[in-house]
């Protein structure tokens, strides 16, 4: 089942075995997807389950067959940060009437909990015992305590994987850059790489001097598709303004044009300070150099900018490594692989790819399936009703 | 050696999906017990602070925050203390107009009059350590304002 | 604290631009971390001295000048916003401001060996007034307070925000990630400088309502 002579991925799984490798993945998403609770009545609520319970398992067997990684990582990862955003905007709407948050839900603590605002918090809270986040620590909606449980364990199996496998915005970024067929604008210098640092460093300092959010407030462009506050004022017009520019120039125009994760490799901080789970994660991506031809392929089809010619022969991607899989299926002599650190490299590359995607799949798969479903469920409401809410 | 140790980083490896699903599975187990072990809670400069004082009225009551003034290391030269106007019965009167005590030393520190269908507030302080009202926010049938303070020595 | 906070904010721009000369003449006794541990120190003190002078600069300014100007609140403002122009223009942009490091070379030259352990410390001065962008946005924000224990503790805090990164260089290891460290921090510097922009229009605004 786990093949590692050369170009033993070209060929892929037999069938077989590829289903019973995906076995395991069908029990435990039934598990998962139905709650422990059993299969919904109402139609309206089984057929979304259904087909997001086919589509995802359909995708990890589709992976596990062909032994290739991005391109079905990368198909629900879009899909679930797509349906992330009708079901977050629908649900918003049904219970607010509108994407706009007032200083009244902030005041009540109604305010979900997004892993960007991590970083920032951390200070204060080691100083003061307090999360300077208007949300609430157990109750409701993404509340604080249950996030935080979720990036430990993210960051524990994936690291800075979690910008390919779990993070409900890295899909958008990811959508668009694939929209192209070739990158229009190639060049970019390698300085602006080292931009998500210096954010982090500046929101990280003056969130703690200001005991606020400065990211959230300021720069954050995905409340272009979530929540943004009133706008009640000049500043908050002015913060209005940047963040929807940000969405339209990071997220949407410069991928397309670049054919990369602009926001992700270029501009979150939340993706810097998540590379420095990837010191202590046990999965990495390493490069044979017994095998590489410098052919440089992996440089220019990493989107997040983290190999360059310097890590090519060190043999290793930068830090900021997602994890996405995409240079290790674009190599041409399977020289790029997942490892598994502390063990031999160039021996069970396969073994490593199936020991790594399993939890990481698993991740997307559980995150993904509740906003597939929502999405899903909204869409037949809307072909049912001639509305998206109830 | 060498085996004992790729065994070791293998079986790390593997602990990848019982580690996912115990996330996923006990998220709110572990929610609590990290709050509890931690001991967080979100800022009081969001949620208002902790209500120190109830007056109670005829048709409503009044509950009197503790006033902010927390800071990264110490406290700050500037805070503010939240008032919250809740009714007893349906609604709150059309007009209040209370002094209020909100160091708990016995004296009236401000005096605020509030509209309650047009939401303006206007105040009268007593204090030097009073400075201004903020926004008036509505809460269904409650009203919560915050008076900006500021110390006069640290 | 908000001293402190600024500090480690600029700081990343001194870190960036001074350091990578400085460092090399600074250590050059050799790699023995106690001693290095000293010349850091003699460097800090003298840059201490430089800033604590300063910030005596910082409060006649306010007495003679601020004080007596009837739009001090537009002229600060104006004043915030050309400097984060200025600090953008450098943390985003190819071109160095002049670091008086740069002179390092020439001063070890005069002071020769017998008062070569005066070289530290004098470095320090010069670069505790140095005129970048970040200490004089210090400054600006310095001349606002209203004593002098005021003026000092801004600058004493400031000065232990930018020396932050300075303290663990005597560890050989972090010599390695100057690559790293140099771009992350111009721009930091230059992210700063669109904060700076903010904070100048809304001091700007205020004066004119």
């Amino acid at each position: 089942m786990l093949n590692n002579s050369t170009n033993e991925r070209g060929k892929g799984r037999s069938l077989i075995k590829a289903f019973l490798l995906t076995l395991p993945m069908l029990f435990i998403m039934a598990l998962m997807i139905t709650g422990g609770s059993g299969l919904p009545k109402d139609p309206l609520h089984l057929l979304p389950m259904i087909i997001a319970y086919i589509f995802i398992n359909g995708t990890f067997f589709l992976m596990i067959l062909t032994m290739k990684t991005d391109k079905y990582r990368s198909l629900l990862f879009v899909t679930y940060a797509l349906c992330f955003v009708i079901t977050f905007i629908s649900n918003l709407i049904e219970v607010r009437g509108s994407m706009v948050l007032t200083h009244e839900d902030m005041s009540q603590g109604h305010t979900p909990f997004c892993h960007m605002v991590i970083p920032m918090v951390i200070v204060p809270a080691a100083l003061t015992r307090t999360i300077i986040f208007p949300g609430s620590m157990l109750e409701g909606f993404a509340a604080i305590g249950s996030m935080l449980v979720l990036w430990l364990g993210a960051s524990i199996t994936l690291g800075k994987g979690w910008c390919s496998w779990a993070c409900f915005y890295g899909g958008l970024d990811e959508g668009f850059s694939r929209i192209a067929k070739r990158p229009i604008v190639k060049n970019i210098n390698k300085k602006w790489t080292y931009l998500p640092f210096a954010i982090l460093l500046v929101i990280v300092l003056t969130s703690a001097a200001t005991l606020a959010p400065t990211y959230c407030a300021w720069l954050c462009p995905f409340k272009a598709v979530t929540e943004f506050e009133e706008i009640s004022s000049s500043k908050i017009l002015l913060q209005t303004i940047i963040f929807f520019s940000l969405f339209v120039g990071l997220v949407i125009v410069l991928p397309i044009l670049t054919k990369r994760r602009i926001q992700c490799g270029l501009f979150c901080p939340m993706g810097a300070f998540q590379s420095f789970t990837n010191k202590f994660n046990i999965f990495e991506v390493r490069i044979d150099p017994e095998k590489c031809v410098q052919c440089n392929l992996c440089v220019k089809t990493c989107p997040t900018f983290s190999i360059d010619e310097e890590s090519v022969k060190k043999g290793k991607p930068k830090i900021t490594c997602t994890k996405c899989g995409k240079c290790v299926d674009a190599c041409p002599k399977e020289a790029a692989s997942f490892h598994i650190k502390g063990t031999p490299l160039g021996v069970n590359y396969e073994k490593a790819r199936l020991i790594f995607i399993y939890p990481a799949f698993l991740f997307l798969a559980i995150m993904g399936s509740g906003m597939i479903t929502g999405a899903i469920y909204r869409v037949l409401l809307l072909v049912t009703t001639e509305s998206m809410f109830k | 050696m060498v085996r004992f140790k790729t065994f070791l980083y293998y079986s790390w490896a593997l602990m990848g999906v019982p580690i996912v699903l115990a996330t996923f599975m006990g998220m709110n187990f572990w929610a609590k017990k990290l709050v509890a072990i931690t001991g967080l809670e979100v800022s009081p400069r969001f949620t208002g602070g902790q209500v120190i004082n109830t007056v109670k009225h005829d048709e409503y009551k009044t509950l009197i925050h503790r006033p902010v003034f927390n800071g990264l290391i110490r406290e700050r030269r500037n805070g503010f203390v939240q008032i919250k106007w809740k009714p007893n019965e349906a609604l709150l009167p059309r007009l209040i107009d209370e002094e209020i005590d909100f160091d708990t030393d016995g004296r009236s520190d401000f005096r605020i009059r509030l509209d309650t269908q047009t939401n303006e507030a206007e105040l009268q302080a007593f204090n030097d350590e009073v400075v201004s009202p903020g926004e008036v926010l509505v809460l269904g049938n409650e009203r919560i304002i915050r008076i900006a303070l500021k110390r006069n020595s640290n | 604290m908000k001293g402190f906070l600024l500090g480690l904010a600029n700081g990343t721009f001194c870190f960036a631009y001074c350091a990578p000369i400085l460092v090399p003449y600074l250590l050059s006794e050799g790699k023995n971390v106690q001693r290095n541990f000293i010349t850091i120190s003699y460097f800090l003190s003298g840059r201490l001295i430089g800033y604590l002078a300063f910030a005596i600069v910082a409060w006649i300014t306010n007495l003679i000048v601020i004080q007596n100007l009837t739009s001090r609140t537009t002229i600060l403002g104006v004043v915030y916003i050309a400097l984060a122009v200025l600090l953008m223009f450098y943390g985003f942009g190819t071109k160095e401001p002049h670091c008086v490091a740069k002179s390092t070379k020439a001063l070890k030259k005069r002071l020769g060996i017998r008062h070569k352990y005066l070289l530290p410390v004098i470095l320090g001065v010069l670069t505790g007034l140095n005129l970048c962008p970040p200490f004089l946005l210090a400054f600006t924000t310095a001349v606002e307070k209203d004593s002098l224990r005021q003026c000092l503790l801004f600058f004493l805090t400031f000065f232990i925000g930018t020396s932050v990164y300075l303290i663990p260089l005597p560890t050989i290891g972090l010599l390695r990630r100057y690559d790293i460290l140099r771009p992350v921090g111009r721009l930091a510097a230059g992210v700063m400088g669109v904060y700076y922009i903010y904070f100048g229009f809304i001091t700007f605004q205020g004066s004119i309502h």
